[in-house]
């Protein structure tokens, strides 16, 4: 594919992603004042799937120009990511299975660990990154640090209160919920201090785009272990296909910049 | 020092009408005079040329460089023929013309070597002295000294003292100290060498890779010799092979540098490699942040863009991710001379301007500027008494 190439399609990514978006309100819209019914509901999170592995491989093409594996913190975030938005079509697709089966719980346990994993990327991802930008910039002081883990614990125990204790198979599912919105609230604020100290320039774009995709996919956690109804499966599916659309436009942003520079033109 | 004699040569005549020795006596001024007049003009015959082509003579242990002016020509005996020592001497000439134009067409007696000893003083000696320069009192200084302010400062100050030390000795200003001792070296009273700094860069030279003055040399010191590859600075030098007395270890290295072991690079070349280092560590900073990928791109685009003004610019690469490397061509003319200290700042500060402006761009000016002070900070530890060539003040983003 030559530069030209991958020029026009990163121009049309925005156009398709706003289209794409439009869509999927569009038909959340319809199916909830119609009334979600499993099959409307699984089709969603199906759409939802296979966009999250569409933008999965399409963001791994874009990075991978010049090796896939290398020592470069903003590489390796961009890395997690898109190996993120892959593990998420699985969570889709798991989830699929969840609203026509919604006695088995295979899948719900499918889900969480699935979660656990991308949770894990992630943070190895936008952590490395946090403190690649901290051991230059030094944003975050220790008393900063301490204030991020006190409030991902405690957004944590904010999505606990909605879930009642009782049983051991409730027990572990409250523990797994409680590392996965924990988990994606510090991220999320990891993430907003990068964006923060970085807002004056053209990269807190790229980076807004990622944090505003991750605040979604919080949200849509806590609503999954909150509500387990249609409406919110809908609504949880919505909340997935919008963040990854967003996800992927911010890695693809970044990458879009480096050629335009190899290329020999400046980006304004 | 780098130049040993001077002569200023009437070209009609081939009479030297001006010669100062800096060091001991090489030639009889009149013997060396007839001597370049008739191979310049044997240059002249042989290629009929209009303009003279003889430009320089080289012996075992120093080079003659010649330049010419309207009615004279200079000579000057010196280490190594570079750009810089072409231009003092063509300085020198211009000013001796202007100064005795008259001779041109008489012969008269102007007490020449009165009235122009501190034209020469100020372009080949007064440079040399800085407050850390150390003064060696020669031993016979008092046969040699016919300055009477000269004798009263070498009868009190101790045989081995820096410039800034005499100063605060004899309570006098630094400036009238640092003229006094231009003064003596010009008597040949005294000889000063530069204290061996952390940040200075020294190369080996040939005496070195044949084995000679490597006795009585510390196994500390040997080792971190492996390290002067020209492009280090002693400090890192010295860190490298873990030495836990950096005082005696700059002792060791005069001591290498007097027996001509190891060699002072170049201003140009530490001019060159201050700069360099430099733009690493901004690279290295803006890739933490923004990427490998896009800051090479980010290098290069900058770099294209100063290629009309400063050609030599692209001797500058990036190698394995933001590894600044300086291409042989590049390097060889600042180790000889050929490219001054001051074009390659102009260009190289230019540079590290538009990198700063496209750091900034991409993410925002106060983290820019941050990354700045953090640079300065570095060049401050790696080059103490060097980091301030650098204009730092420019590299900063505002608005």
């Amino acid at each position: 594919m030559t530069d030209s190439d991958r020029k026009s399609l990163g121009s049309s990514l925005a156009i398709v992603t706003t289209i794409v978006a439009i869509i999927i309100l569009g038909f959340t819209l319809t199916s909830i004042s119609l009334g979600p019914t499993a099959y409307s509901t699984a089709t969603l999170a199906g759409f939802s799937a296979c966009l999250a592995t569409i933008l999965g491989f399409w963001s791994l093409y874009v990075i991978s120009q010049e090796g896939l594996l290398r020592e470069d913190p903003y590489h390796i975030m961009t890395l997690s990511l898109s190996i993120g938005l892959l593990l998420f079509a699985m969570v889709d697709v798991a989830r699929t299975g969840a609203i026509l089966n919604p006695t088995s719980e295979i899948y719900s346990y499918t889900i969480s660990s699935t979660m656990i994993a991308i949770l894990v990327i992630l943070v190895i991802g936008i952590v490395g990154y946090a403190r690649s930008v901290n051991s230059v910039l030094n944003y975050m002081k220790q008393n900063e640090r301490i204030l991020l883990m006190v409030i991902s614990l405690a957004s944590a125990f904010v999505g606990l209160s909605f879930v009642g204790v009782a049983g051991e198979q409730t027990i572990t599912r409250t523990f797994r919920m409680l590392i996965t919105t924990g988990g994606f609230a510090s991220l999320c604020i990891t993430l907003a201090y990068v964006v923060n100290v970085l807002r004056d320039g053209s990269l807190s774009k790229q980076l807004a785009h990622i944090f505003i995709g991750l605040v979604l996919i919080f949200v849509q956690t806590l609503l999954a272990w909150w509500a387990t109804d249609l409406t919110a499966n809908t609504i949880s599916s919505v909340l997935g296909a919008e963040a990854y659309l967003l996800i992927s436009l911010g890695i693809h942003r970044g990458c879009e910049e480096c050629v335009f520079l190899e290329a020999g033109v400046d980006i304004e | 020092m780098e130049v040993k004699s001077l002569y200023i040569i009437k070209r009609d005549t081939g009479v030297c009408m001006y010669h100062h020795d800096f060091t001991q006596t090489i030639f009889d001024p009149q013997l060396i005079s007839s001597f370049i007049v008739a191979m310049t003009s044997f240059f002249d015959e042989a290629t009929h040329s209009l303009t003279s082509q003889a430009r320089a003579f080289e012996g075992t242990d120093y080079k003659i460089i010649v330049e010419f002016g309207e009615w004279t020509l200079g000579a000057l005996a010196v280490l190594e023929d570079t750009a810089e020592m072409r231009a003092k001497l063509k300085r020198i000439i211009d000013k001796f013309e202007k100064q005795f134009n008259i001779l041109q067409w008489v012969d008269l007696d102007l007490a020449i070597y009165k009235r122009f000893e501190k034209v020469v003083i100020e372009e080949f000696i007064r440079e040399l002295i800085t407050p850390e320069s150390v003064i060696y009192v020669n031993r016979d200084w008092d046969i040699f000294s016919k300055n009477a302010d000269v004798r009263s400062m070498l009868r009190l100050i101790p045989d081995l003292c820096t410039v800034k030390d005499a100063a605060e000795f004899l309570e006098m200003p630094l400036a009238l100290v640092m003229n006094l001792t231009a003064e003596a070296i010009w008597e040949k009273s005294i000889s000063i060498r530069s204290q061996v700094r952390p940040d200075d860069i020294f190369q080996t030279t040939s005496r070195f890779h044949m084995g000679d003055g490597l006795a009585d040399v510390s196994p500390v010191a040997s080792k971190a010799l492996g390290a002067l590859d020209g492009e280090t600075p002693l400090i890192i030098a010295a860190e490298r092979t873990k030495t836990s007395d950096m005082k005696e270890f700059l002792k060791e290295i005069e001591l290498l540098a007097r027996r001509r072991a190891i060699e002072r690079v170049s201003p140009a070349q530490a001019m060159l490699i201050l700069h360099c280092s430099t733009l690493e560590s901004i690279l290295e900073m803006g890739a933490k942040i923004l990427g490998y990928r896009l800051i090479r791109a980010m290098f290069y685009t900058v770099r294209k863009s100063l290629l009309s003004q400063y050609p030599w610019v692209s001797y500058i690469v990036l190698e394995d991710r933001v590894d600044v490397e300086i291409k042989g061509s590049l390097m060889a003319a600042s180790i000889r001379g050929q490219i001054s200290p001051d074009t390659l700042k102009q260009g190289l500060i230019q540079l590290l301007q538009r990198i700063a402006k496209e750091f900034a761009c991409c993410i925002g000016n106060a983290p820019t500027n941050t990354s700045v002070i953090r640079a300065k900070r570095l060049a401050q530890k790696r080059f103490p008494s060097m980091a301030f060539e650098i204009e730092w003040e420019k590299l900063f983003v505002y608005g």
